[in-house]
């Protein structure tokens, strides 16, 4: 009997604490879902209320066609999916260089690496916007691709170091001898035994890129090239903020980003765990 | 179908030379077994013919071509991994066609040889399943399955059967053995197991440090053995060893194992051990010819010990014991478990002995006499002997 109740006071704890930190994270998300319907006399009363009566889109039709904000969606698509890919890329690459070949200074390649994701990206942002000028490319979606691309390749190399590394060479090698070139090996054996990780790659770069302020702030100038954080920012510089339009936009931003995490998280689940645990 | 010849093969890490100077040559149709404590060299010979591993100097061919730089693809050889690598996301069915898709062979050829080969290792079953819902043994079976699927020149073994328990391993043997009479591929089979050696080989390579110790048949080696060190890995239990001296006397030579033991030698080899007299050796003696008991002939050399542990093995009993502070093993009846404890008389039969000249650690080599043990060869391990030395 006591034991019962103890795991039945052990489960409503548990539960109570998944309540807690799930009202933290998505009550704000929710809020703004319900704003962006709102009539505006309802998100400017003094006494605010939850359910509205009266839901329209007008906020909605506003953004889209009062804004800029269909060209800056698209912007940030473009930016970030090819954020994605070439980050993946490279970062599959220099794993796969890192984890099969015996090189010079391989240890060291690794390390600094994962050092240069030590520094905070604000402390390097007038420096990289030097560089960007330099080559040409401020004020160009090729210079941001670049920078998030430069962001996220530390990390992700990492991570799929990880999955190389527990990938068992033997694998390859027994693909080579049944007729495989190096790279068909590679294709057809190891990057499929390394998806989850891809997907945790793809997924974090994509959100590194998707949700960036600084960088499309200081690198990018002419309103036709702004992304969506930054285009949506300057929605506030009106004189008067509108607030149903503003939380319209942050539930246009939110969406992708959610439905992308909800159709690769099971991979991502698989991912991490698989990284974490050698074999 | 191909010859396989090693040519002052070399492999240096650096300054760790892991194999030195290796040469060998593989008959069409041969079934070699390299083995050897590990660290020998073995796998990496292996690993060098298959083309994994780059060689540092000398030359490897294939049917007569010097194939030193060719990628593994080219080579036309299959292999078999210890850990089987098989591909965790590919069915059965796939890993097995895997190579022959990689020649593009047509859809209906591959679909045929995975069938045919499927049925032949009786993992028709299996063809749908994952890896992962395999048992080591069927996964070997498929791993094995995948070499064969691919009909190559040669196979490569590279201890395939380690991973098995006992009696798995035993069944694994007699199967690859049947596969190979029935394919008559040449095979390079590396291990680190001496009976898999014997009970696999035509030809043993026994490696040790990097180097070819002896090539033989499995007999030639087991009764023949050219240095201690061969003498003591192959053969189970492990050969004997006893430092002793050689003096003349009683008409003959008498080898000395102790203060107060003292055996004559048979006459056959007093010829050939003289020059030894007073010169440090070893006497190497297997358990078979050192057995508990009193001699039916009591001429014959024995010696009483205390035997500390008998262990019989159900057809027999080892018996062990302590001399001149060596540990010894000798064959006993299994009736004779009780004796442990109590001290016995051990016969030794000094027709099968082996001397070693300590300084070098090699066998006196004494010729085919008709002394020399009797060969028990099977019929066509013989017949694969001849022709492997031609």
């Amino acid at each position: 009997m006591s034991l019962d109740y103890r795991m039945i006071l052990a489960r409503l704890l548990v539960y109570g604490a998944a309540l807690v930190l799930v009202t933290l994270c998505g009550f704000p998300l929710v809020w703004m879902v319900l704003t962006s319907i709102k009539p505006d006399q309802e998100i400017l009363s003094a006494a605010p209320t939850f359910w509205t009566a009266n839901p329209h889109l007008g906020a909605f039709e506003r953004l889209f066609e009062t804004t800029n904000f269909p060209t800056y969606f698209a912007n940030s698509l473009i930016v970030a999916g090819s954020a994605t890919v070439l980050t993946v890329f490279i970062g599959a690459l220099a794993a796969y260089g890192i984890t099969r070949f015996r090189f010079r200074g391989r240890e060291l390649v690794a390390g600094t690496m994962l050092f240069t994701y030590m520094f905070a990206p604000i402390m390097i942002v007038v420096p990289f916007y030097i560089v960007m000028r330099n080559l040409g490319l401020v004020n160009s979606h090729l210079g941001l691709i670049l920078s998030y691309t430069t962001f996220s390749l530390p990390f992700s190399m990492w991570l799929l170091r990880s999955f190389f590394q527990s990938i068992p060479i033997d694998l390859e090698e027994a693909a080579m001898v049944d007729g495989a070139s190096r790279p068909q090996a590679v294709i057809r054996v190891i990057l499929p035994m390394a998806f989850p990780g891809l997907i945790a790659v793809s997924i974090f770069t994509f959100i590194v890129a998707w949700n960036d302020y600084l960088f499309a702030r200081v690198l990018i100038g002419s309103d036709s090239l702004k992304t969506l954080p930054v285009g949506i920012q300057d929605l506030y510089e009106s004189t008067v903020t509108d607030w149903g339009m503003v939380m319209a936009a942050g539930v246009m931003i939110t969406l992708p980003a959610l439905v992308f995490f909800i159709a690769v998280q099971r991979y991502l689940v698989a991912g991490w765990g698989a990284g974490a645990v050698k074999g | 179908m191909a010859t396989v010849e090693f040519e002052g093969l070399c492999k240096r890490f650096g300054p760790v030379v892991a194999v030195e100077d290796v040469t060998l040559r593989i008959e069409d149709g041969e079934f070699v077994v390299l083995v050897g404590p590990s660290g020998c060299g073995k796998s990496t010979t292996l690993r060098m013919l298959a083309g994994l591993e780059p060689i540092s100097s000398g030359n490897i061919k294939l049917d007569g071509r010097v194939v030193n730089t060719l990628a593994p693809k080219d080579r036309d050889i299959a292999m078999v991994f210890q850990s089987y690598a098989l591909y965790p996301h590919m069915t059965v069915y796939k890993n097995m066609a895997f190579g022959l898709k990689m020649k593009g062979a047509d859809r209906a050829t591959i679909d045929r040889r995975v069938r045919d080969v499927a049925e032949m290792l009786n993992i028709s079953a299996l063809l749908d399943r994952k890896p992962r819902a395999l048992s080591g043994g069927q996964r070997q079976r498929v791993a094995m399955g995948r070499a064969l699927v691919r009909n190559p020149k040669a196979f490569l073994f590279d201890e395939p059967l380690s991973n098995l328990d006992a009696a798995l391993r035993a069944q694994m043997r007699v199967e690859i053995k049947k596969l190979h009479r029935r394919l008559g591929t040449t095979i390079v089979y590396v291990t680190h197991d001496q009976i898999e050696a014997m009970t696999l080989a035509d030809r043993i390579v026994l490696m040790k440090d990097g180097k070819v110790e002896q090539v033989d048949s499995p007999m030639a080696m087991f009764e023949r053995p050219r240095t201690k060190f061969v003498a003591g890995f192959i053969g189970t239990p492990k050969m004997n060893f006893l430092p002793a001296s050689l003096e003349a006397g009683g008409g003959g030579l008498l080898l000395r194992l102790s203060p107060s033991v003292a055996l004559p030698i048979p006459a056959s080899r007093a010829a050939i051990y003289e020059l030894y007299v007073g010169k440090p050796v070893e006497l190497g003696i297997r358990a078979d010819h050192l057995v508990v008991g009193q001699p039916d002939d009591p001429a014959s050399p024995n010696f009483e010990v205390l035997l500390e542990v008998v262990e019989p093995t159900g057809t027999e009993a080892l018996a062990f014991f302590t001399f001149e502070g060596v540990e010894l093993s000798a064959r006993c009846s299994p009736r004779d478990t009780g004796l442990a404890g109590k001290s016995a008389a051990v016969t030794i039969d000094l027709d099968h002995m082996h001397l070693i000249d300590a300084e070098t650690s090699e066998v006196v080599a004494v010729p085919d006499d008709g002394t020399a043990p009797e060969r028990v060869v099977p019929i066509e391990q013989a017949e694969r002997g001849q022709r492997a030395v031609r």
